[in-house]
């Protein structure tokens, strides 16, 4: 399968500050990616890295480019919401597809009109008339018109209420993913895109805590139900997080505990915010929390 | 260039009703000043003079106020797009941090003046007609010299085209000077390298770095004001002691007026070959970089 990302020991200091340390994965083509991470882990340092705005050390190729040396010609091919991206308030959305027919070689005007169909966005609306809501989805319309193989959005629904994440969500799903277009997500609202994702890829502190294909979530970590007369022994067992179920305590661990443990509750599927929770957590907070 | 050209069309979209405004409103205002205004002063017997003079004042007055509202614009522009919180957007598309700078540099401080003047120049023509209508009525419209009004008009257009570029090459060290200053230093970084700069001057006034800075800015100011008005010297006469226009006198500078300017064209041409010119585009592209720079910074 072909790689649209490969990145490898990358890293990037802000000052002495490290915002990415010694980062290697790949993304092949065809996959929708979650970027998970607290705030200031480097997701937003590492999109804009994969996109040519920032510079780091180690090997970086996107699309079989260097990002930072051929920006220009890597943004013809891949398409980027940015995390604080506001659409420019004087213009009216007709302009805006206007203007991105010139400023963007792989634009469809026709397909844009299409896209937005799908939304109360009218032609004739100017971005300061619309909503935050609406704004979103005029921005991922404009970007989803690209002939693109690459899409990467840095936090694209921030502050939207529900039914204007679900939407997003929704024609990204249905409008841009076609099994051979690959999608960069980060974003907080992990629960939300969990049944979206094929892989996770988890930063905390600039370090890259986990690349997993979802798919291999369950194979590898082993969430435990057990009662509470049982969580010293699970505990004396080094689970990654200790937390509670349906109000019964449980504990995540990283492989199939030994039998031991594993007799004293009974298995259920972790979730991605548990294995956010477990794996980006600082370990003396979660000591003292315990 | 179609990238170019998109960027230049973007600060048409975004700025095409100011645009307008600027060449409209001077002259509309104007046209409806016509019932009541009149030539004082002056006894003028003819209605070229009166609308000559009708002419010039418009194009004057849209040509002042495009290039305070391009200098108040340029100021702005370093910071323009991190202001309004738009950068993303735009560094999130294909194009060099150079041409998103330099388009609206050129937008700004060459084509809209230069398109306001020769539109102006329209709008002074129709402006002079209706002036000297109402001074003379119609008759006197049809005996008017037209031909000779027209090829004025075309040369002072052409001239005054000219002479904004060149003024604006003259003046771009100074004006990107302080859009750097502006783009590093915020809002202050403009007054703060006016100040600096002033105070430089007074402190070592009698040292031999002032006396260089101060001679730069001269020539260069200089330069601004040849390239815009050396032949538009020629348009000026003076009336006789009665207050009388020399009609002959009117009529010779009328005729020859595109001689003026055709031969005014290769001079102020010739002026930029002076090293201080060069210099200058030097220190101006030089400051362009500082732009360009701080807004990859800024992303």
């Amino acid at each position: 399968m072909k790689t649209l990302i490969e990145a490898s020991h990358l890293s990037l200091h802000y000052g002495r500050k490290p915002a990415l340390q010694d980062l290697s994965f790949t993304i092949p083509a065809g996959r929708v990616v979650g970027l998970l991470g607290h705030n200031g882990a480097g997701k937003t340092t590492l999109m804009k890295t994969l996109v040519g705005l920032k510079r780091a050390e180690g090997q970086l190729r996107v699309l079989g480019l260097n990002p930072h040396a051929d920006r220009a010609q890597l943004l013809t091919s891949l398409c980027y919401i940015p995390d604080v991206a506001v659409l420019p308030r004087w213009a009216k959305v007709s302009e805006l597809i206007r203007l991105m027919a010139g400023l963007q070689p792989k634009f469809s005007a026709e397909r844009a009109r299409q896209l937005l169909r799908r939304t109360s966005v009218g032609e004739n609306d100017k971005v300061k008339q619309l909503s935050k809501g609406m704004v979103t989805q005029l921005h991922l319309a404009l970007v989803a018109a690209i002939d693109a193989k690459l899409m990467i959005l840095d936090e694209p629904t921030l502050g939207l209420d529900v039914m204007s994440r679900k939407s997003f969500y929704e024609m990204l799903i249905d409008e841009w993913c076609d099994g051979e277009r690959s999608v960069l997500i980060s974003t907080h609202q992990v629960e939300e895109v969990e049944t979206l994702l094929s892989d996770v890829l988890m930063l905390d502190e600039g370090r890259l805590v986990l690349n997993i294909p979802l798919a291999e979530m369950d194979e590898r970590f082993v969430a435990l139900s057990h009662d509470p007369d049982a969580a010293e022994l699970v505990a004396a067992n080094h689970p990654l997080l200790r937390y509670r179920v349906q109000g019964r305590p449980a504990a995540l661990f990283d492989g199939v505990p030994h039998d031991a443990v594993a007799h004293l509750g009974q298995r259920v599927r972790p979730s991605l915010v548990d294995l956010f929770m477990a794996l980006t957590r600082k370990p003396e907070r979660q000591a003292t929390e315990a | 260039m179609t990238l170019f050209n998109t960027l230049l069309l973007r600060e048409w979209l975004q700025y095409k009703r100011a645009w307008i405004g600027l060449v409209l409103g001077p002259v509309l205002v104007l046209l409806a000043l016509v019932p009541f205004s009149q030539v004082d002063g002056v006894d003028v017997p003819s209605p070229e003079p009166v609308a000559l003079i009708s002419g010039l004042l418009t194009v004057g007055l849209v040509l002042a106020l495009a290039l305070a509202v391009a200098i108040y614009q340029l100021m702005g522009l370093a910071r323009r797009d991190q202001q309004d919180r738009s950068i993303e957007f735009w560094s999130s598309l294909p194009g060099s941090h150079a041409a998103s700078l330099g388009a609206p540099i050129l937008a700004h401080g060459i084509l809209m003046p230069v398109v306001a003047t020769l539109l102006a120049l329209v709008g002074g023509a129709i402006v002079g007609s209706a002036m000297a209508f109402k001074e003379f009525g119609f008759a006197a419209l049809q005996q008017t010299q037209w031909s000779a009004l027209f090829q004025a008009t075309v040369w002072l257009g052409l001239r005054l085209a000219v002479g904004l570029v060149l003024a604006a090459l003259w003046l771009s060290p100074i004006v990107l000077a302080l859009m750097a200053a502006s783009a590093w230093l915020k809002r202050w970084g403009a007054p703060l390298l006016i100040i600096a700069v002033s105070a430089f001057l007074n402190i070592y006034k009698h040292e031999a770095a002032a006396e260089v800075v101060r001679n730069a800015l001269i020539t260069q100011v200089a330069g601004v004001g040849r390239s815009l008005i050396q032949s538009g010297t020629r348009l000026v006469l003076d009336s006789d002691r009665e207050g009388r226009l020399n009609l002959q006198d009117f009529f010779d500078m009328l005729y020859r007026f595109p001689d003026y300017a055709r031969e005014g064209l290769p001079q102020v041409l010739q002026a930029t070959w002076h090293p201080q010119f060069v210099g200058g585009l030097v220190v101006a592209g030089l400051c362009f970089w500082l732009l360009v720079l701080q807004r990859r910074r800024s992303l």
